[in-house]
């Protein structure tokens, strides 16, 4: 056994200390010190038990180069796992983003971090000419000018114009699978690229192909709801034709029928202006998807504006005892808004206070408080759940009626409303307990600027 | 009403639709002399030859498009004053090389709303007269 007084406490202590020391210090570093501390050790320390000094320093050497070895391991052994949980961390940002060339330009930029590299670019093959639009540089990407002569093997190693336009020596390409697309890294200097940078890159190239994937699943879903209220459009926009007919002869033969067949005219009637108004709701849907409108920022008179939307929401009443009313307190007889939105938006709201009212009284009452204006539609109506609240305002959302069947319409109305509230800078709130009625409001404040909304899927 | 006053108002309507055609001149000759035209090429010899004093324009006629006999009554120098109300189901943006129109009525529009319309664009033509005359609609 080594003595015990000696300053490792023991071989193990020494091979630990020399270990620890040299993956502190790297491999130099750490030889230097096990034989620097063999020689000081060996001849500072008392003989044990006859041992000569020759084989004691060779016994500290060893120990000594045994601890280098472990340290200089532990340390390669760290470096990896750092670099394994920063390839992780990479590859999971390339699966955040939605849109293909970002998914594309994540990848490159992961690759110079994880490569030490000193830019990167996304190589595409064209004519079987590898071309990239841009490079990645000192943290920045900047447009790359189309190469004007290169090689025809396909690869970007042999093409010389990208990789001379760049200013690469020494580079690194690896195609993204799946795709037409190879994930280039390159160094201004001629130090070639280890081995582990290529492992790394071909890992990231795999990483990025699953983002494309994911972004192409997503483009192809979009589409398809693009598609889907394309189509809903087209149909909606082909119902106003013949209802416009319909609702015309109506009109028409109203004014030569008895009295029953005035009855039949009022459900015609009304049933026609139902289905005109699901028309229109589907229509504004389409548009309001399609594109975010102007904002127009008129005088409007809100009693006018209450009488039409009164006028719009009487013909559903029909046999109910419900009474429609409006009042206009002093000082809010007018307001600077969007004409049509608003009116759209207040018709929206009597049309579903209507439809969820089956006797008592809707009433559109308007507040002015300085430059803000507060719009209500109150009814004594079967009011909300709490639950249900929010979820009114999704688009397709369909409350309960109350006889707790689902009422009739597409559930667009709350939804457009809100919507339009959100474009003229405000949004409706609901105060309502069930069994007890409901009030919509809308705060209209004057000093605001209107709001632009890119989509109606987006609230 | 223009009729009860003057000589009835000759209105031209444009629609590929027999039943909107039918329903639009049953709802307008109490008060007015109703012309129609099933295609852009009829509804313009019609206008040439009667001079209408007001055109209701369907923008959807068949595989022709309204907006192209909008755009040849507003070139023919004795048809582009007379004023267009744009009766449609689509959106009323004119194409490039249209000029606004007098009136623009989302389709289905109350049989009401048409005939006020059309009232207050045929006074409108009635009374405003070059040298400030008074005239009566065609």
């Amino acid at each position: 056994m080594i003595d015990a007084t000696w300053p490792a406490g023991s071989p193990l202590g020494y091979v630990i200390l020399i270990a620890l020391s040299s993956y502190a210090l790297d491999l130099p570093g750490g030889v230097v010190l096990a034989v620097v501390g063999t020689i000081i050790h060996g001849l500072a320390a008392p003989r044990y038990e006859g041992m000569s000094a020759a084989p004691m320093l060779a016994t500290y050497l060893t120990l000594g180069l045994t601890g280098t070895v472990i340290g200089r391991a532990a340390r390669r052994l760290c470096d990896r796992v750092d670099h394994i949980e920063r390839l992780a961390d990479l590859s999971r940002s390339l699966t955040g983003d939605l849109d293909p060339a970002a998914v594309l330009r994540r990848g490159v930029e992961a690759g110079v971090a994880l490569t030490a590299a000193d830019g990167g670019c996304v190589a595409t093959l064209d004519r079987m000419r590898w071309c990239a639009a841009a490079v990645f540089a000192q943290g920045a990407w900047e447009p790359l000018p189309p190469a004007d002569d290169g090689g025809t093997n396909g690869t970007p190693r042999d093409q010389e114009p990208l990789l001379v336009a760049v200013g690469a020596r020494a580079q690194l390409a690896v195609p993204v699978p799946d795709s037409e697309c190879a994930l280039v890294v390159f160094r201004h200097d001629p130090r070639p690229f280890e081995p582990s940078c290529r492992t790394s890159l071909e890992h990231l190239a795999r990483e990025v192909a699953r983002g494309l994937r994911v972004a192409k699943l997503h483009g192809a879903a979009v589409q398809a709801e693009r598609d889907k209220a394309s189509r809903l459009a087209h149909v909606a926009h082909e119902f106003r034709a013949p209802l416009h007919v319909i609702s015309g002869t109506v009109e028409l033969l109203g004014n030569h029928v008895d009295e029953l067949g005035q009855a039949c005219v009022e459900r015609l009637t009304r049933q026609t202006r139902l289905l005109v108004g699901m028309t229109s709701d589907l229509l504004e849907l389409s548009r309001l998807e399609r594109a975010a409108p102007a904002v127009r920022r008129e005088r409007v008179d809100v009693a006018e504006l209450y009488e039409q939307v009164l006028e719009l929401s009487l013909p559903l009443v029909g046999n109910r005892p419900l009474r429609l009313a409006a009042r206009v307190e002093p000082g809010a007889e007018w307001v600077m808004t969007d004409p049509e939105k608003l009116r759209h938006i207040l018709t929206n709201l009597a049309i579903n206070a209507v439809k969820y009212t089956p006797g008592g009284l809707v009433e559109l009452r308007a507040t002015r408080r300085d430059a803000s204006m507060t719009f209500a539609v109150h009814d004594t109506g079967v009011g909300i759940p709490l639950a249900e609240q929010e979820r009114i305002f999704e688009p397709f959302y369909r409350g309960a009626a109350d006889d707790g069947s689902s009422a009739s319409g597409v559930g667009l109305g709350l939804a457009l409303a809100q919507y339009l509230a959100r474009l003229l800078g405000t949004r409706i709130q609901v105060d309502s307990r069930p069994g007890e009625g409901a009030t919509f409001f809308l705060v209209l404040s004057e000093n605001l600027p209107s709001v632009q909304v890119a989509s109606l899927a987006r609230p | 009403m223009p009729g009860r006053d003057l000589p009835r108002a000759r209105v031209l309507i444009v629609d590929d639709d027999a039943d909107a055609r039918w329903m639009t001149e049953q709802a307008l000759r109490a008060d007015y002399a109703v012309l129609t035209a099933a295609n852009g090429v009829d509804a313009l010899a019609q206008a040439r030859r009667t001079h209408p004093a007001v055109l209701v324009v369907d923008l959807t006629l068949g595989r022709d498009s309204g907006w192209n006999l909008i755009r040849s009554l507003q070139e023919d120098a004795e048809l582009a004053d007379v004023p267009v109300v744009v009766l449609t189901a689509a959106g009323p943006t004119p194409p490039p090389g249209v000029r606004p129109c007098a009136a623009y009525l989302a389709k289905p529009c109350s049989l009401l709303r048409l005939r006020t319309t059309l009232d207050r664009l045929v006074l409108e033509r009635t009374t405003r007269a070059p040298n400030g005359t008074r005239r009566q609609a065609s």
